[in-house]
């Protein structure tokens, strides 16, 4: 049903000037994304030699704008994924941490940040949507007004509450003091359910449906799609994330991180562009590469989700 | 479907996960030993690598290894010391490590806010270090006396003890090539005349013809280069008229342009003028009128802290943005268009332009530059068989107003590095004894040898260490040894608390002009939003505004 | 008498589940919000010494500055208002505007929407600091080089040129923004139900009259929420400018949101000194801020929410 409907928007014959005019400005949106994309993969296949010193008829001008002239190398990746380490102490002695290992690090910081993100904003977002008491309206407006206050230097009081609490360093204490509500995704669970009417709780109330199962076997289902968005919104900033990770995690660094300390370095083998660009791309592809192949997931999940009418 | 959806998306990471985490275990992950020797007794010490390096702190580490190799006295058991040098970790700036823990057991950084550190308890009292003999070094005297007497005052202002040294020197200026300037002729005869070096063989002559510089004495490193403000300018059009572009510079950052030109400040008010700005207290001569020829009519005026912002009035801040308006206030000096360079860009294009269709003459940017440079000057060893050593860079000293006034340089270090001992050392007394060592006239002498930078104290290099500096790294010994040096540090509580009013940028560059504040005179110029004048008026105007703000409690 | 006893049951069952899906998530700002940022909040009644590192209490002091900055004569803050809400113009009304009319086109799966989406959403997805270093190249280095090889004419740099500076940041602002919004509208489109448009179809309705009569008033509610959001922030918006410059931006160029992280992350020139100050800006921010955030929620609701 709903699939039809949209093969019939489709297959739609006449002349559209409304998206005509919309795809114009996508087309050259499109078009400035692929050219700075184009050029930042030119640059990584270029020998820095080239790109910085390349010679014409004697004359040292660089070729930073046009395509390779000397020939294509991978060389910069291999030089970034060599030296992508971040250093750890741990007491007399220094751990290197690998690009591999700061993957997983990423992974279990992205993901269990996003998920505790995700599950109390929306549960905060159903509570206060969903039941009608004074206090609700409360939470909305206090989490506007955290919204809006910009908070001042509280970095270390925070690490001191961590580290009482015996949570700081830890991945379990990072997703804990992550797990807040005070933010957009809150506004938006809130919005989503609000726009669910009664009815569809009130008959399962008569039939006798206790409040958590209303909530986890109807509302939530049909929120999924944003949950699934909301979620890989959250992992996508966290994964890109090194500020947070470095301070309250610092033995654990992540790919972000490694990422930042690449940008950096000194080292003379690694201290030009084409290679810099080569190590923040290495750091950017396994997300890249998730998102190319669950593009079309996500869209599905979208369509498919939610309440119609 | 949807469920499915989100199954799939999440089993899929969890087992990628789990496949490349079990492919390689923790694969590339290397554990090393930091060089920790367990026989003898051990200290790490960690430095930002940028400016300076880190080899000048792993010679003296093997020094230092070499003189107390059959110490005993520093660990029960122990023989011999160990210093680690982490020169892995880039990222020990005072920024990053006022906000983490300390891991190593001594710092030499840059970045360093002084009482945020002392304040967060973080760093050792040192001040039996500062204050004991070093007479195990052969020496008479005590490293504090070695201090400029603002760091003194600063440094103890909280409790009278000292917590860390100052590191090395930051002095903005503008970098010449010295082989472009033989080759083209960009020196001063006697006669004010441009002068070339034709031939090798000529060399007795062309060095016995330079004019004296900007100091007046001939036989010195200044020889040939501008004495005046006038000469300074000549030159330029002496480049340009070349085809050569005077000044390569960083498009992006901008402010080296600022912090460049505010060197003709310092040298034009001299160490006492200059020094006002930290100390507030004395007599300084002041502009009273801008006369429409451009010259300037002066009084003197008492400055107190009451009275602190009048500092703006001072002929040298005129003179200073008159000659930047000069240089930088249109492009003709710059190639005809502005650029968007990054600083290392800035680098390299001045160092391969003289591969390239046209040669850049000075740079406008930092001493620790040529370290900085060191990519570029690897790839064109590789590409033109080119040492960085074969090439000769020199430190343009600031000419004057006039050449009456020839004489040494005064000198504005933009100091914000220092050293410092971690509060949980793990051999607190191994820790002060390198502490010491590093700071004998004779290791200072060997790290501004090997980095062409000096550090921030009293002492002199030895001519045998001076011999392995690079030809910048000579021309600025040479000028640090003639010249006084001011630190923008003082235990006035006034400047102590506002660094807002006071910091190395506001203070200089924070101008108001018809209701507009601005901070950077290169930005303005360029724009065409003010001239020298308005802006030097807009200083005064500024801080008067702001010096209401101010708790000048003593 | 059954029914009542069931629904007062009911009432207090709600309650019950109510308090236990809130206590954690509360639990947590009271520790990482109201205990972590107490005294922050109280620092805009503080002055600091950095002697003795102490905040002492000084009340007028950091209002009375304030009050100083915003009427004499030079001002930072009057050019950071203006900025803050140039930004907020297009990075919020514009970019909305333009996520809402690119979701209507991928909704309605129109000739290479699906590519299109990839690319809207593609920034969002890469490390800012790549974009970053990315665009500051192409319009600092490349462009101007571009344009002096094809036309001979020599340009500043758009970062650097005193006119092009802010429109080239507000193009990159709305460049990056629409990743989020797409999602969540066109979330929103696909949950339409078929036979309203079938019937608007059936009636001749135009691809333009569809969209404004029937597809933004059905899915206002979401865009609501968005524009409520970016109000509220409207004065922590830095505009990436920290990541562009550092803290190298000129007066007339600053925002709100920037001149605040200014005052707090120089760590080098500042240390503490201006965390009082930048307290204080905060608070009054908000003052201002969120009775806007309510007056715009309540007009775009309409009376939904009585």
């Amino acid at each position: 049903m709903d699939q039809n409907g949209k093969i019939k928007a489709v297959k739609r014959p006449s002349v559209n000037v409304f998206a005509i005019a919309i795809a114009v400005l996508l087309v050259v949106y499109m078009l400035t994304m692929c050219i700075t994309l184009f050029w930042t993969i030119m640059t990584t296949v270029k020998t820095n030699a080239e790109y910085e010193f390349y010679e014409e008829a004697g004359i040292m001008v660089g070729n930073k704008l046009w395509l390779p002239k000397t020939g294509i190398s991978f060389n910069n990746y291999g030089m970034a994924f060599k030296f992508f380490y971040v250093p750890v102490q741990e007491g007399m002695y220094t751990v290197q941490y690998g690009i591999f290992t700061q993957f997983i690090f990423s992974f279990l910081y992205s993901f269990g940040c996003a998920a505790s993100v995700t599950v109390v904003s929306l549960v905060m977002g159903y509570a206060t949507a969903r039941f009608k008491y004074k206090f609700s309206n409360f939470i909305y407006a206090f989490v506007l007004v955290t919204m809006a206050l910009p908070i001042v230097g509280s970095m270390p009081s925070e690490i001191a509450v961590a580290q009482n609490l015996g949570i700081f360093d830890t991945f379990p204490g990072i997703w804990i003091m992550r797990g807040s509500f005070l933010n957009t995704y809150f506004l938006i669970f809130f919005a989503q359910f609000k726009t669910i009417p009664k009815d569809y709780t009130e008959a399962a109330k008569i039939d006798g449906a206790d409040p958590l199962s209303i909530m986890l076997k109807i509302i939530v289902p049909l929120a999924m799609s944003t949950v699934t968005t909301v979620f890989v919104l959250t992992f996508i900033s966290f994964w890109n994330d090194f500020q947070i990770p470095m301070v309250y995690i610092p033995s654990y660094p992540v790919a972000a991180y490694g990422m930042y300390v690449f940008q950096n370095t000194p080292i003379v083998e690694i201290a030009n562009t084409p290679t810099r660009l080569a190590g923040i791309f290495l750091m950017a592809l396994p997300i890249v590469i998730f998102y190319a192949i669950f593009n079309k997931q996500l869209n599905v999940n979208l369509s498919a989700g939610g309440i119609k009418g | 479907m949807k469920n499915r959806g989100i199954s799939a998306l999440i089993a899929t990471l969890l087992i990628s996960v789990a496949a490349l985490g079990s492919f390689i275990g923790c694969g590339n992950t290397v554990i090393e030993n930091n060089g920790y020797d367990a026989t003898k007794a051990n200290i790490s010490v960690a430095t930002y690598n940028g400016g300076v390096g880190y080899q000048w702190l792993e010679e003296a580490a093997s020094r230092f290894e070499e003189k107390y190799k059959d110490a005993t006295h520093f660990e029960e058991g122990k023989v011999g010391v160990k210093i680690s040098v982490d020169k892995d970790k880039q990222f020990y700036t005072g920024e990053n490590l006022s906000t983490s823990a300390l891991t190593k057991d001594m710092y030499f950084t840059e970045g360093v806010d002084y009482y945020t550190f002392v304040n967060a308890d973080k760093v050792a009292d040192i001040t039996d270090v500062v204050k004991g003999s070093l007479s195990t070094y052969g020496e008479t005297g005590t490293i504090e006396a070695k201090l400029d007497d603002s760091f003194k005052s600063f440094l103890t202002a909280k409790d009278n003890k000292y917590y860390m040294l100052p590191f090395y020197d930051a002095f903005y200026g503008f970098v010449y090539d010295v082989d472009l300037f033989e080759e083209e002729g960009f020196y001063y005869d006697k006669d004010g005349d441009f002068l070339a070096l034709r031939d090798e063989s000529q060399r007795e002559d062309f060095e016995a013809n330079k004019a004296n510089g900007p100091d007046g004495e001939h036989g010195t490193y200044d020889d040939g280069l501008p004495a005046t403000y006038k000469q300074f300018l000549d030159l330029l059009d002496q480049i340009a008229a070349k085809s050569c572009i005077p000044f390569c510079y960083s498009g992006s950052y901008n402010d080296y342009v600022n912090k460049a030109c505010r060197a003709f400040i310092a040298d034009y008010e001299g160490y006492d003028g200059f020094k006002l700005n930290y100390t507030f207290d004395g007599k300084a001569n002041l502009v009273k009128e801008i006369k429409a020829d451009g010259s300037v009519v002066t009084e003197e005026v008492k400055i107190t802290p009451e009275n602190g912002y009048e500092l703006q009035r001072q002929a040298g801040k005129y003179y200073a943005l008159k000659m930047q308006e000069e240089i930088f206030g249109t492009a003709k000096y710059v190639g005809g268009s502005w650029n968007g360079y990054d600083y290392t860009v800035a680098q390299s294009e001045y160092i391969k332009s003289k591969y390239a269709s046209t040669r850049y003459a000075m740079l406008v940017e930092g001493v620790w530059w040529e370290n900085e440079a060191n990519p570029t000057f690897a790839e064109l060893e590789i590409i033109k068989g080119e040492k960085k050593e074969s090439r000769r860079f020199g430190f343009m000293p600031m000419p004057k107003l006039k050449a009456e006034l020839a004489g040494p340089q005064t000198m504005f270090s933009a100091n914000s590095s220092f050293a410092f001992i971690n509060k949980n050392c793990q051999n607190m007394e191994l820790a002060k004894e390198f502490m010491r060592f590093l700071h004998t006239d004779a290791e200072m002498s060997k790290f501004n040898a090997k980095t062409s930078i000096s550090r921030s104290l009293k002492y002199e290099v030895k001519n045998e260490d001076k011999a392995t500096a690079t030809h910048f790294g000579k021309t600025l010994i040479d000028m640090r040894k003639q010249a006084n040096v001011v630190y923008p540090y003082s235990s006035v509580k006034m400047v102590i608390d506002h660094p807002e009013v006071f910091s190395q940028t506001a203070w200089y560059f924070n101008s108001s002009i018809d209701g507009n504040s601005f901070k950077n005179p290169f930005d303005s110029f360029k724009n065409r939003q003010s001239d020298a004048k308005q802006y030097f008026n807009g200083l005064y105007a500024y801080q008067k505004l702001m010096w209401s703000n101010l708790k000048l409690g003593k | 008498m059954e029914a009542t006893n069931k629904k007062q049951k009911g009432d207090r069952g709600d309650l019950i589940f109510y308090c236990c899906l809130v206590a954690l998530p509360l639990l947590q700002v009271a520790i990482f919000y109201f205990y972590v940022n107490f005294n922050s909040i109280l620092m805009a009644f503080k002055s600091y010494d950095r002697l003795s590192d102490t905040f002492y209490w000084d009340f007028g002091a950091n209002f009375s500055r304030f009050w100083q900055e915003l009427t004499m004569k030079s001002s930072i803050l009057i050019d950071a208002f203006k900025n803050s809400f140039i930004v907020w113009l297009f990075t919020s009304v514009l970019g909305t505007v333009l996520s809402i009319v690119f979701s209507y086109y991928i909704f309605k799966k129109w000739a290479l929407s699906k590519t299109f989406k990839f690319f809207l959403f593609l920034p969002s997805v890469l490390p800012s600091i790549l974009l970053v270093i990315v665009f500051k190249f192409f319009v600092n280095e490349a462009i101007p080089e571009y344009i002096s090889h094809f036309t001979g004419n020599i340009i500043t740099p758009l970062l650097l040129g005193k006119d092009s500076l802010m429109p080239t940041i507000l193009f990159y602002n709305v460049w990056v923004c629409f990743g989020a919004q797409l999602l969540i509208y066109t979330g929103a489109m696909d949950q339409i139900a078929p036979e309203i448009l079938e019937a608007g179809k059936v009636d001749g309705v135009s691809c333009v009259r569809e969209f404004v009569s029937i597809v933004v008033p059905i899915i206002l509610p979401t865009v609501t929420t968005f524009v409520i959001a970016n109000v509220a922030t409207l004065f922590t918006n830095q505009a990436n400018l920290y990541a562009f410059f550092g803290d190298k931006v000129d007066y007339s160029n600053y925002t709100i949101g920037y001149y605040l992280f200014v005052l707090v992350n120089n760590k080098v020139d500042y240390g503490k000194t201006m965390y009082c100050y930048a307290s204080t800006l905060g608070i009054i921010c908000t003052l201002i801020a969120f009775p806007l955030t309510m007056l715009i929620r309540r007009l775009l609701n309409g009376k939904e929410e009585d």
